[in-house]
């Protein structure tokens, strides 16, 4: 499972994973570089402090929630403390891949982005976005300068507009069904260098 | 009529030009024109009468009245050719026959031709009515420009900026060099009417391979294209003025060079750079300096629309004197400008400026189009070589097709979002030339033996180019299916979701340590948020932190739009609940059925709403302000009330009563103070205010169109 603490990433390795996640070589040696990087404390897997250590991620709105994806989505829990290797670290990365639309399965990368996106919004994980998770968000994104009705009626608004079966809060599903019209394939692409 | 009087006007000043001794006046040359003369006659004497009376002969008698058209002439002129030209643009509109074939630009070609040879025949003098490039460049391009650099999806552009680089410098350069050279080869081969230098092809190359904003506006606005390819047609068209004006200007210096020098070409690559990022500085000063004294106006609200065009304005004339590229600057100007300005001044005055934008620039390119076409008969008297033209044609169509290819295939090595084959396409057919190439025509030095040539080869080409391609694309872009441009109501979700998606990109990229485009975004949202918006905008209109504005204006737009879509339309559809998991206080969700009934077909362009119907833009904005304000008062009373439960049945029908609908709705009774507060506000909708005004108007428009009802304090609470 590579969760060893070597730091020196072999090359059987950099196959295996090429192969899972469609990396090429280079870009796989690029992230392993940045993983190094983040990885401080030389432990051979990050932890969320490494990550939220990130300089640009503290002014994000979002930032923890990111976080939080990325050890949701392929992290362990080992003495409760998530732990997120090189492995995992790429895979959730694929996600961000740009869809290739000649190949058939994209279908899927489509909703392997929206799984990241919904997964972020989803607090709790039970699978479902209710109101109060989405005023969390939406607080964090539009921050204190609109009264709190404003931001419950936003709130509301949005969810009604995506809630089809009124069930007072949002199933995946509903989610996809709501990002319908966008084009999610290109922005939620990250052209990942060389 | 109209036409006549504009004739006479002409054949006056025709006639004051060259001074005439007393009595003696050219009756041989009146006569000529007898067919124009025919319906006025008198007219015709009592000018003539009123010039004596200014020139030598001494007046005998007090006059009752004179006609003064020394003093008023050159403007009255003007008036009378812009309201011709808007009248016909007006004709033209209601012909939709004609329209669906034709795009408006051609027309208007088409009409300034038929002037153009009537006027022909009357022998007027010919100088006076062609396309001035003075009156082109500094009074009808910049509202046009300015209005496009306005009104730039922002997004997109900054999204396609390295398209846009590459094919407004290098397309350009490339087709200049390659047309120019092709047809100083073609020379060599067979001889045209008039020889040219290199040099002097070089010239023309340079300014017939520049794509014409203006007719890429005029032509893809009504096909209404998805923006990604319209962003790009149009900012290549933009931004190519850079790279026209240095190597014309380049090309005429060295025209009159004995030899050219390697020194020389480096002070045109100079030239360039200081032409291009001269205009963008100068464009970026104007937009601070309007945003800043935007920023001060408020106590003086008038003033605010003046400095939104003043300040533009004198950057165009500014960056044209210094010799930078003005078009580059007025259009950086509106887009910088954009958003500091509409955090500055009120929803009015904005409105304001918008309409008066569009309408300058409407019949700036009204005017123009027309003129080209009365300019073509003028100049085409000499000069007209058929080989010439076609090779221009062709090699024009032939190396736009080849540099846009090679172009797209290196570009679609280094981004995300490729070109496909058809937009590709598009992009080569889009390549309109326009009026800017033939202002650069007339300029050109008559030294040059060939101009008379240029000039014509010019015509044909700005000819060919909107009246085929132009009518041909509408038909092509249906068959291609090329995406169109989604007119569709903007939903809160795409919204919200956009900017979250945004902020979710621009982390994982700062994870992995690249600096892609959403996070070069949010660095220069926070730049902006921290720098500049507290120099360039308000105190109050600061955001505390990200721009919450732009949502909080979604959302305020979408709820106007809503309680107008359900004033006009009869049916309330089914009401139900929702209910929060800890169960208290309840929004109600509706789902809203029809139409507003004005809407035309939407097989084609945007949905026209008539403008007294409130769905209309114009209204939309103005009953903004008058609902915002309701809109926080109901949804406190919201929050008292209790939970009302689905009524189904034949919930299509909506109670005269609202006591009868709420009680026939709701299970549990209503709270006291709640009912006090919606008959209330219902007295309040009853009682005659100016502020209720258009919406008692409509009120009363459709309660005589439809059976039932409506109850507005309904919709206003359940909102």
């Amino acid at each position: 499972m590579g969760n060893n603490s070597s730091l020196m990433l072999r090359d059987e390795e950099i196959d295996v994973i090429s192969k899972e996640t469609e990396f090429n070589r280079n870009q796989i040696v690029r992230l392993y570089s940045r993983f190094l990087s983040l990885d401080k404390k030389a432990q051979g897997f990050l932890e969320r402090e490494d990550l939220l250590n990130v300089p640009e991620l503290a002014v994000n709105p979002l930032g923890d929630r990111i976080v939080d994806a990325f050890f949701t989505l392929a992290g362990d829990e080992i003495d409760n403390e998530k732990r997120l290797n090189f492995r995992q670290f790429v895979r959730v990365l694929a996600f961000f891949q740009p869809v290739d639309r000649s190949k058939k399965n994209s279908l899927n990368g489509r909703r392997d982005k929206l799984k990241f996106a919904f997964i972020m919004y989803d607090l709790n994980k039970n699978g479902y976005i209710t109101r109060e998770e989405f005023k969390v968000i939406l607080n964090s994104m539009v921050g204190a300068n609109i009264t709190t009705d404003q931001l419950d009626k936003i709130a509301d608004r949005t969810i009604e507009e995506a809630d089809v079966d009124h069930d007072g809060r949002i199933s995946f599903e509903e989610f996809c069904k709501a990002m319908e019209k966008t084009d999610i394939e290109e922005k939620m692409s990250i052209r990942f260098l060389n | 009529l109209l036409l006549l009087l504009v004739s006479f006007t002409f054949i006056h000043c025709d006639s004051t030009r060259s001074p005439r001794p007393s009595g003696q006046i050219d009756t041989p040359a009146f006569f000529d024109r007898a067919f124009v003369m025919r319906f006025g006659r008198s007219v015709e004497r009592v000018m003539r009468k009123a010039d004596n009376s200014n020139g030598s002969e001494t007046p005998t008698r007090v006059h009752v009245a004179e006609l003064k058209w020394n003093s008023t002439q050159d403007i009255l002129i003007i008036s009378l050719w812009l309201l011709l030209a808007c009248i016909a643009k007006l004709i033209f509109n209601r012909a939709e026959n004609l329209t669906k074939i034709f795009p408006e630009s051609s027309l208007l070609i088409a009409l300034g031709l038929g002037i153009g040879m009537l006027l022909e025949n009357s022998r007027v003098d010919k100088s006076r009515f062609t396309l001035d490039s003075h009156m082109f460049f500094l009074y009808l391009l910049p509202p046009i420009i300015f209005d496009a650099g306005y009104f730039m999806p922002n997004r997109a552009f900054f999204k396609n900026w390295d398209s846009i680089l590459l094919f407004s410098v290098v397309g350009t350069l490339f087709n200049a060099l390659a047309i120019g050279f092709s047809l100083y080869g073609l020379q060599q081969l067979f001889s045209f009417t008039r020889s040219f230098t290199t040099f002097e092809i070089l010239l023309f190359s340079s300014l017939i391979s520049a794509v014409d904003p203006v007719a890429v506006i005029a032509v893809f606005e009504e096909i209404n294209i998805n923006d990604f390819i319209f962003v790009n047609v149009f900012g290549e068209a933009l931004f190519n003025d850079g790279v026209t004006v240095v190597l014309y200007e380049l090309f005429k210096q060295f025209m009159v060079l004995d030899e050219v020098l390697p020194i020389d070409f480096a002070a045109g690559t100079a030239a360039f750079f200081l032409v291009a990022i001269g205009g963008l500085i100068v464009g970026l000063l104007a937009a601070m300096f309007t945003a800043i004294l935007t920023k001060y106006s408020d106590h003086a609200v008038i003033l605010a629309p003046l400095f939104i065009f003043l300040v533009p304005y004198m950057g165009y004339l500014i960056a044209e004197t210094l010799s930078l590229s003005p078009i580059i600057a007025i259009a950086v100007c509106g887009m910088v400008m954009k958003q500091y300005v509409k955090g500055n001044v009120s929803a009015t005055a904005a409105n304001s400026v918008k309409y008066f934008t569009k309408m300058l620039s409407s019949s700036s390119e009204t005017v123009i189009f027309m003129f080209l076409g009365l300019s073509t008969v003028s100049t085409f008297q000499s000069g007209w070589d058929p080989l010439f033209i076609i090779a221009t044609i062709i090699f024009c169509i032939v190396f736009r097709t080849i540099g846009v290819i090679l172009q797209c295939l290196f570009l679609n090595k280094c981004r995300g979002k490729k070109f496909s084959m058809v937009d590709q396409f598009i992009l080569c057919y889009g390549g309109l030339r326009g009026a800017i190439a033939f202002g650069l025509a007339h300029s050109i030095p008559s030294s040059v033996s060939a101009k008379d040539m240029f000039l014509t080869s010019t015509i044909a080409v700005i000819f060919f180019t909107v009246f085929l391609q132009g009518s041909t694309i509408r038909p092509l872009v249906n068959l291609l299916k090329v995406e169109r441009k989604e007119i569709s109501e903007p939903t809160m979700t795409e919204t919200i979701y956009g900017k979250y998606l945004d902020y979710m990109i621009s982390g994982v990229e700062d994870i992995i340590g690249q600096k892609g485009h959403a996070s070069l975004v949010h660095d220069f949202e926070r730049l902006n948020h921290k720098v500049i918006n507290p120099i360039l905008m308000r105190e109050h209109a600061k955001t505390e932190h990200f721009d919450a504005t732009k949502i909080v204006r979604a959302y305020a737009k979408i709820i106007l739009r809503d309680a107008m879509e359900t004033t006009t339309e009869g049916t309330i559809g089914r009401r139900t609940t929702m209910r929060k998991e800890d169960g208290d206080t309840s929004s109600i969700a509706r789902k809203r059925g029809g139409r507003c009934s004005c809407e035309t077909d939407q097989s084609d362009d945007s949905v026209d709403h008539n403008p007294r119907c409130p769905l209309s833009e114009a209204n939309l904005e103005q009953l903004y302000a008058i609902f915002s304000k309701m809109f926080d008062e109901k949804l406190d009373q919201i929050k008292e009330l209790k939970k009302i439960e689905e009524s189904d049945d034949e919930s299509d029908e909506i109670c005269d009563d609202y006591m009868k609908q709420a009680r026939r709705g709701s299970i549990m009774p209503v709270a006291d103070d709640v009912a006090a507060a919606r008959r209330e506000t219902r007295l309040r909708q009853v009682r005659p205010s100016p502020l209720v005004h258009p919406i008692e108007e409509e009120r009363a428009r459709v309660n005589s169109r439809s059976k039932s009802t409506i109850n507005p304090p309904t919709k206003f609470i359940h909102q």
